[in-house]
């Protein structure tokens, strides 16, 4: 498992979203700091949490998925995750 | 010694109890007081309880703890009640302390009401409730002073924003109200901050809410117009003025994920704006004919 700075991984519950048409706002709810994201990078967000933050595995489903991915997407999803408060 | 506030639009009062020690007997605490008359007031539905109290040494307090800052404040909730200890080694800013342990007390007490306060100024024109949010400097005072006359200023700094969801006795078409914050300061300070004078005689008074609006001024513009916010941009400002209040961000994350989306839902619900405003000119003008009157 990748971690940022070796981070314990937040949960689920440590976030509340929202979600405005094509983009969503997530608020990371320990520091209520708020991460303006397009759809894609919510799901995105949701595989990462899904897979412990392990970066590969979000990548395979991501792949899966067929989620047309720029390369740092992941890492800065990680960032609304492990962003030091 | 007890003093009250009574939430508008709702049966719910807030007490202020000062638990009784020597401590707080000193002449410099506090040093105004303006007590509500809460017998007069009564009945109410639902009334909670601040009590503010010195350790001694130890914690003597029940309930679950909500905050510790600095070691020296800390906040217990236990039902209706919630309990505000300064440690006895705050001698120092006891008093700014002593407010800023009951402020966020206050503001934990609110958010359960669903009530949420913002850095806002607030404004009653028609029977309708506009709210300007905005930080330090955005022109929120000016604006106030500017609207008076004709308006209702309700208060230039702090605004308090109520859904009414739950609430049959309001109609259906009345989403949101709006009404000056609350503020213990109303009762230990005398207050410095603007509203109007014919305000002050019904402050329990709430407003539908038509308009949130975000003031941004500058004298260089030769006139004055409103520009629509995307909703989730709107969420965002409506947030970060409501961090601006009372060290929201040592409440629960229970509290900061009610707050995230009644603002979320709030900035969909109600038209939002950023004025582009030189004051100089007739602004409301510049409202009216945006928003409608």
């Amino acid at each position: 498992m990748k971690q940022s700075g070796g981070k314990a991984m937040p949960a689920r519950e440590d976030f509340a979203i929202e979600i405005f048409g094509v983009e969503a706002l997530i608020v990371r709810l320990a520091d209520m700091r708020l991460f303006k994201v397009n759809k894609q990078a919510l799901t995105l967000f949701e595989i990462l949490l899904e897979s412990n933050g392990d970066t590969d595995a979000a990548a395979e489903t991501a792949n899966r998925l067929e989620m047309d991915l720029d390369p740092g997407d992941i890492e800065s999803i990680q960032k609304i995750l492990f962003a030091s408060e | 010694m007890r003093l009250g506030i009574r939430l508008p639009s709702t049966d719910t009062l807030v007490i202020l109890s000062i638990r009784d020690n020597s401590e707080f007997n000193h002449d410099s605490f506090p040093p105004v007081f303006k007590p509500y008359d809460i017998e007069r007031s009564g009945p109410f539905g639902k009334t909670y309880t601040i009590e503010l109290a010195l350790a001694g040494g130890k914690s003597r307090s029940q309930g679950r703890h909500l905050l510790d800052y600095r070691d020296v404040v800390n906040i217990y909730e236990n039902g209706m009640q919630l309990t505000v200890e300064l440690a006895e080694t705050a001698s120092e800013e006891r008093q700014v302390l002593a407010n800023m342990g009951v402020s966020i007390a206050l503001c934990h007490v609110l958010c359960r009401e669903d009530i949420f306060l913002l850095h806002a100024a607030s404004i009653a024109r028609n029977n309708k409730g506009y709210i300007f949010p905005g930080r330090s400097g955005s022109g929120k005072t000016t604006l106030s002073r500017l609207s008076s006359g004709e308006n209702h200023v309700l208060c230039d700094e702090l605004s308090a924003v109520m859904g009414n969801g739950d609430r049959p006795e309001i109609t259906a078409d009345r989403t949101y109200t709006v009404f000056p914050g609350p503020r213990w300061a109303q009762f230990t300070f005398d207050p410095d901050y603007y509203c109007d004078a014919a305000w002050l005689d019904e402050p329990d008074k709430a407003f539908p809410l038509k308009a949130i609006i975000f003031p941004s001024r500058s004298d260089l513009r030769d006139h004055t117009w409103l520009q629509k916010i995307e909703s989730i941009d709107a969420a965002v400002s409506l947030m970060e003025r409501f961090i601006d209040t009372a060290f929201v961000k040592a409440l629960p994350a229970q509290t900061h994920r009610k707050a995230f989306h009644f603002f979320s839902q709030l900035a969909r619900s109600v038209p939002c704006y950023t004025l582009h405003a030189n004051l100089q000119t007739d602004f409301w003008k510049a409202i009216d004919e945006t928003v409608g009157r």
